[in-house]
C-alpha cells in the first residue's frame, strides 16, 4: 500500500536510553571550563526535572550532564545592604516557597513556587534551572519580571596577559534573558549564577495567579503583577505573564493604563481587556488560543483586585532573621565517560552499597533492579505522578529523575527502609495507611507513604489542606484521596 | 459543595474497601467527567507518546474535603451473590459523570453530550447561550 497505517509508538520508557558523559562539578570555574571544552555539547544538570525528563523524551541529547548542583554557595539566599536580596541559582522552588525572607517581600514569589506541579518538583527544582529552562510556562518568571530581576550570568574569562580575574560576569535584566521557547540568551559557555531582586519600594505589594487544569499542572496561563500606591493612586506597576507567548512576558501596556489611576472595577476591567490584546497564545494539549485570552482578562481583574486589597492591609513586617541553607560538602563523584560502568557507593536504608552503574542510569532503575527494592514504583517515568518517590536526605525526591551517579553521598530511604529492622515493626504512617484501608492495588502507596514521611519532617501536626497541598503531586487511581487523607491525618474511617 | 456517593452492593463485605470504592470512583469518574481528553487520530491511533502530560487526571486537590463528602449503602442482599454481595467496581464509577453533566445542567441550563466538559467548552456555551439570549430580546 501507498500509504501504510502510522503506528503510534510509545517512546516512554523507565530507562534514559541516551549515552553521555557525567561530570560533577566542585566550583562555577570548573564547570564553565568543561562547557568551554564541550563546545555547546553539554547540558548543566541542577534538579533535573526539566533536562531528565526532556532528555528521556528524546528533545534534547547531550554530550555531556555537568552536575552542578554540588557547587558551594549557590544554594544561598542573601539580604543585602540595599536592601535587595540575591538569590542563588541552586535555591530550591521549595526554599523560596517557605522561605521568610522570601515569602514577607515578595510574597508573589512565595506563591509562584507553591504552585509547582508537586512537593517533589519544587524539592528537587532550582529557580536558575526553572529559568534556563526558558520555558514560556515557567512558573517563577512573570513574577520575577514584575520585580525587576536581573540575572548574572559567568563564563570563561578568555585568557588575558595581565588578567586576574578568571571568571567573566554580564548582568541582565530578566526580560532580556527569554529569547522563545527553550531558548535564553546563555550562550553554550555560560551559567546562570545568581538572581537579584530590588528591594521593594514601600507602599508595594505583589500577586501572582495561575489557571491550569488540575492544581498540579503546569499553567494555562499565569500573571503576576507588582504595585506600589501613594494617596489612593498606583505609582508603579508592573504585570506580566506565563505561558500565553513563546516567552514570560512583560504587558507594559496595561502597566502604562493603571499608572496614575485609582482602582476602580471599570479600571480594572478596561485594563484586563488590554491584557487579552497584548497576549500572543497558541493552541495547546492544556488550552486553546481563545480561552487564554478570555481568562487573561478575568486574571488580571482578580489579581488587580487582590494586590489593592493586599495593599490596604499593612505590608507583612520583614523579619530580620534570614535563614541559613547549610550546605553540606558532598563526594565528588570522579567524570564518568559516556558508556562505561563505575563502581559508586550508595547509601540506602542506613546501609552502604555498592554499584555498578553507567552514568546514564536512574536511581529508580538501580534500587529496583541491582537493589531490588521493588518496594519503589514506576509508572509515568516523567515526574508526573511520583509514584517513585523516595526520601533523598530527609527530602522526598522522584527517582526516575534523579541519575544514580548523582545520589553518592546522600542518605537514600526507600518504604522498605522504615520498617524497623528488628522487630519487624512498621512505621507508624505504613500502619496508618493499613487502619485506613488507603490503598486498593497499592502501586501509589509506598511513593505516598514516602512523601507523607517528607511532610511530616517538615510539619508534625499538619492541617487537612496542608496535607492536601503537600501531597498534590501523587496520584492514586484507585481509592481516591479520602482514605488516603484520613490516614495521613490519623483519623478513623467514618462508618454509616 | 456536597458529594454524597450511594451504592447498592448487597451485603458490605469489606467496609472500608467498599468506601474506598465509592471514593475511588468518584475520583475516576471526576476525571472522566472534567479532565481526561484521550485524542484519536484519522486511523485509530493514540495521538499521546504516553506521557502524562496529555491528559491530567484528578489529584489529592480536585478531590472533595472529608467535610463535604459522604458515603451511603443500602441495606440489601443479593440471593444470587456469594454472602449476599453483588459487585461495586463499576457501579461506584459509572453515575459520576452523568451527576456532574446534571450538576452543571442544573446551575447553567445548558447540557453536554460529549466528555470532558473543561472550562473551555463551558465558557464557550455560556458565552453561546448568552448571545442567543441577547438575539432573542432584540
Amino acid at each position: 500500500m501507498d500509504n501504510p497505517m502510522q503506528v503510534n509508538e510509545m517512546t516512554n520508557s523507565h530507562l534514559l536510553a541516551q549515552d553521555f558523559d557525567y561530570l560533577e562539578a566542585s566550583s562555577v570555574e570548573e564547570a564553565l571550563t568543561w562547557l568551554a571544552q564541550y563546545n555547546g555539547g553539554a547540558r548543566l544538570l541542577a534538579g533535573g526535572t526539566d533536562l531528565i525528563v526532556m532528555m528521556k523524551m528524546g528533545r534534547v541529547n547531550p554530550q555531556a550532564v555537568i552536575n552542578i548542583s554540588h557547587i558551594p554557595g549557590l544554594n544561598e539566599i542573601k539580604a543585602n545592604p540595599d536592601g535587595s536580596v540575591s538569590i542563588g541559582a541552586l535555591v530550591s522552588i521549595h526554599t523560596l516557597a517557605t522561605d521568610l525572607l522570601i515569602r514577607g517581600r515578595y510574597p508573589a514569589l512565595a506563591e509562584a513556587c507553591r504552585s509547582f506541579g508537586s512537593t517533589q518538583i519544587e524539592v528537587m527544582g532550582t529557580i536558575g534551572g526553572n529559568l534556563c529552562n526558558g520555558s514560556p510556562a515557567a512558573d517563577t518568571a512573570p513574577v520575577l519580571l514584575t520585580l525587576c530581576a536581573e540575572v548574572t550570568l559567568a563564563s570563561r574569562q578568555p585568557v588575558l596577559p595581565g588578567a586576574t580575574q578568571a571568571r567573566r560576569r554580564r548582568i541582565l535584566p530578566l526580560e532580556k534573558f527569554f529569547l522563545g521557547p527553550g531558548k535564553t540568551v546563555l550562550q553554550p559557555d555560560e551559567m546562570l549564577v545568581e538572581i537579584t531582586l530590588p528591594a521593594p519600594s514601600p507602599g508595594s505589594t505583589n500577586v501572582f495567579l495561575k489557571a491550569s487544569r488540575v492544581i498540579a499542572d503546569l499553567a494555562k496561563a499565569s500573571l503576576a503583577i507588582s504595585l506600589s500606591h501613594q494617596d489612593g493612586h498606583i505609582t508603579e506597576c508592573r504585570v506580566a505573564m506565563g505561558s500565553v507567548a513563546p516567552t514570560p512576558i512583560l504587558l507594559p501596556r496595561v502597566a502604562e493604563a493603571l499608572i496614575g489611576h485609582a482602582y476602580s472595577p471599570e479600571k480594572a476591567a478596561e485594563a484586563g481587556a488590554l491584557a487579552a490584546e497584548s497576549i500572543s497564545p497558541i493552541d495547546d494539549v492544556r488550552s486553546s488560543a481563545w480561552y487564554r485570552r478570555q481568562i487573561a482578562n478575568v486574571m488580571l481583574q482578580d489579581a488587580l483586585q487582590l494586590a489593592w486589597d493586599r495593599l490596604a492591609e499593612s505590608i507583612s513586617a520583614i523579619p530580620s532573621n534570614i535563614p541559613t541553607n547549610g550546605h553540606q560538602p558532598l563526594p565528588i563523584v570522579p567524570a564518568l565517560k559516556s558508556g562505561e560502568r563505575h563502581e559508586i557507593e550508595l547509601k540506602v536504608n542506613g546501609r552502604k552499597i555498592r554499584v555498578w552503574v553507567a552514568p546514564n542510569e536512574l536511581l529508580l532503575n538501580v534500587l529496583r533492579g541491582k537493589l531490588e527494592l521493588t518496594g519503589t514504583k514506576y509508572a509515568c517515568g516523567i515526574g508526573e505522578c511520583s509514584a517513585c518517590t523516595v526520601q533523598v536526605d530527609g527530602k522526598p525526591m522522584l527517582a526516575c529523575l534523579i541519575l544514580a551517579a548523582s545520589a553518592v553521598g546522600k542518605d537514600i530511604v526507600t518504604v522498605e527502609g522504615l520498617q524497623d529492622p528488628q522487630s519487624g515493626e512498621l512505621d507508624p504512617v505504613q500502619q496508618k495507611f493499613i487502619d485506613n484501608t488507603a490503598f486498593q492495588c497499592g502501586y501509589c502507596t509506598p511513593g505516598l507513604i514516602m512523601t507523607t514521611k517528607g511532610l511530616f519532617n517538615e510539619i508534625a501536626n499538619p492541617s487537612e489542606e496542608q496535607v492536601r497541598h503537600y501531597l498534590r503531586g501523587n496520584l492514586c487511581r484507585c481509592t481516591g484521596y479520602a482514605s488516603i487523607v484520613r490516614a495521613v491525618m490519623g483519623s478513623s474511617t467514618p462508618q454509616e | 459543595l456536597r458529594t454524597a456517593l450511594g451504592v447498592d452492593c448487597g451485603t458490605v463485605v469489606n467496609p472500608d474497601g467498599a468506601v474506598g470504592q465509592l471514593e475511588g470512583g468518584l475520583s475516576r469518574g471526576m476525571g472522566m467527567a472534567l479532565y481526561e481528553d484521550i485524542e484519536w487520530d484519522q486511523q485509530g491511533q493514540l495521538r499521546s507518546k504516553g506521557y502524562l502530560v496529555d491528559a491530567k487526571t484528578p489529584g489529592i486537590m480536585e478531590s472533595p474535603t472529608l467535610e463535604t463528602l459522604n458515603t451511603y449503602f443500602a441495606d440489601t442482599y443479593e440471593p444470587t451473590g456469594p454472602h449476599g454481595a453483588k459487585g461495586i467496581g463499576e457501579a461506584a464509577l459509572n453515575p459520576v459523570p452523568a451527576a456532574y453533566a446534571n450538576a452543571i445542567y442544573n446551575a447553567i441550563g445548558i447540557r453536554f453530550h460529549q466528555l470532558p466538559i473543561t472550562p473551555e467548552k463551558l465558557l464557550a456555551a455560556l458565552m453561546e447561550k448568552e448571545a442567543m439570549v441577547k438575539e432573542g430580546l432584540r
